[in-house]
């Protein structure tokens, strides 16, 4: 009866005949004075022959004509819904991973150049044509800037020479507004 | 049961399908319909079930396809799909209804052979053909869903031990105990009825 564990489990092979011969032998003669795993082996034989009996579902031409349609049908409902092949393969491929892993470096280096662009005077390795450029840009603002600083200058000395003329004209009238 | 002749086709069909020609599907469709609707049946025991259960399969698998690699073959494949699916049913089923809630571990075999005996003894309609089906069908429905999936696969869609530990994604011996056990419950269940017979 110790040894029962040890057969169980080889009892379907026996069953199913697929044991090799010294083995189904000691299974055999183990089963002689066994009558618990002789109960089994019957619950198994009943077990494969109730098994090939089984016949499965079966369906007519109808129902598989239907079944064909209605499958077509979701098949093409489902793939209009879907996003067209190039917008998935850019949502769903994982990029977002390594573009976020590479995010802060970036921001990094975008730091570290801003900081060290006028210590390195990277105009330097601008070519020629594009610093003669920069120079005339810088040159017109400046000139720009300098004509706006002496339009408002002028503007403010208008304004100066109206106030002293009226408070001259009317000295009350000025004090009025303060 | 698939000859060699059928694997090389569908690996021809899930190339063609690869390379653009979408109505290779419908060849793998035709290809394995009727026996994948079998085994759905014989894993929900529900035919109505099983329709649906099967159009979302090739759904999935139609959608899935281009990114199918080949490691394994497209029926290993298909048939996992086909078993998430139904495992997905059966767990709804059981929340909603609560039936079929036998717990057939290895000392409740003998109280669900009662229980099944009980409920559908009827010698005088045995020989009818249609319920000797039944009680086998509802056998097999009364197994754990381990021990359905490797006996429907293994026994009643005759892949080999091996593929079916690649279908369930276990190792070969665990396969072995699994269909050992489904036997002999289902030979337990029917061994009343075989007697009467």
């Amino acid at each position: 009866m110790g040894m029962c564990y040890f057969f169980r489990k080889k009892l379907l092979d026996f069953a199913e005949g697929r044991l090799p011969e010294r083995e189904a032998q000691r299974l055999a003669s183990h089963l002689d004075g066994c009558p618990v795993c002789r109960r089994e082996l019957g619950d198994i034989r009943r077990g494969l022959e109730a098994s090939g009996l089984y016949r499965p579902h079966e369906e007519g031409e109808v129902f598989w004509k239907k079944f064909d349609a209605d499958l077509w049908s979701k098949i093409y409902e489902r793939s209009a819904h879907r996003l067209p092949g190039a917008a998935r393969r850019f949502i769903l491929t994982p990029l977002w991973k390594p573009a976020l892993a590479v995010l802060p470096l970036l921001v990094i280096l975008f730091a570290v150049v801003m900081r060290t662009a006028p210590v390195l005077q990277l105009s330097r390795w601008m070519p020629e044509s594009y610093q003669e450029a920069a120079v005339v840009r810088d040159a017109a603002w400046l000139v720009e800037e300098a004509f706006d600083e002496q339009a408002l200058a002028a503007a403010d000395e208008d304004i100066t020479t109206e106030i002293e003329t009226l408070y001259l004209l009317d000295p009350s009238a000025i004090q009025g507004i303060g | 049961m698939m000859s060699l002749i059928d694997v090389e086709r569908s690996r021809e069909c899930v190339r063609r399908f690869q390379g653009g020609e979408k109505a290779a599907f419908d060849e793998l469709v035709q290809m394995y319909k009727r026996q994948a609707y079998g085994f759905v049946c014989s894993l929900i025991g529900n035919a109505e079930d099983a329709a649906d259960i099967l159009q979302e399969g090739f759904l999935r698998a139609y959608e899935g396809l281009a990114r199918f690699r080949g490691e394994a073959g497209f029926k290993t494949w298909f048939y996992r799909i086909l078993i998430n699916l139904s495992r997905d049913t059966l767990r709804r089923r059981v929340r909603s209804r609560r039936i079929f809630s036998y717990s057939l571990d290895e000392e409740d075999d003998d109280r669900a052979v009662r229980e099944v005996a009980d409920a559908t003894l009827r010698p005088d309609r045995l020989a009818q053909e249609e319920e000797w089906q039944n009680i086998l069908r509802q056998a097999v429905a009364g197994l754990p869903d381990r021990q359905r999936e490797a006996f429907s696969l293994h026994r009643l869609q005759g892949l080999k031990i091996e593929e079916v530990a690649r279908v369930l994604g276990c190792g070969p011996a665990t396969v072995k105990v699994h269909i050992f056990r489904a036997v002999r419950h289902i030979g337990r269940i029917i061994g009343p009825y075989m007697r009467e017979c």
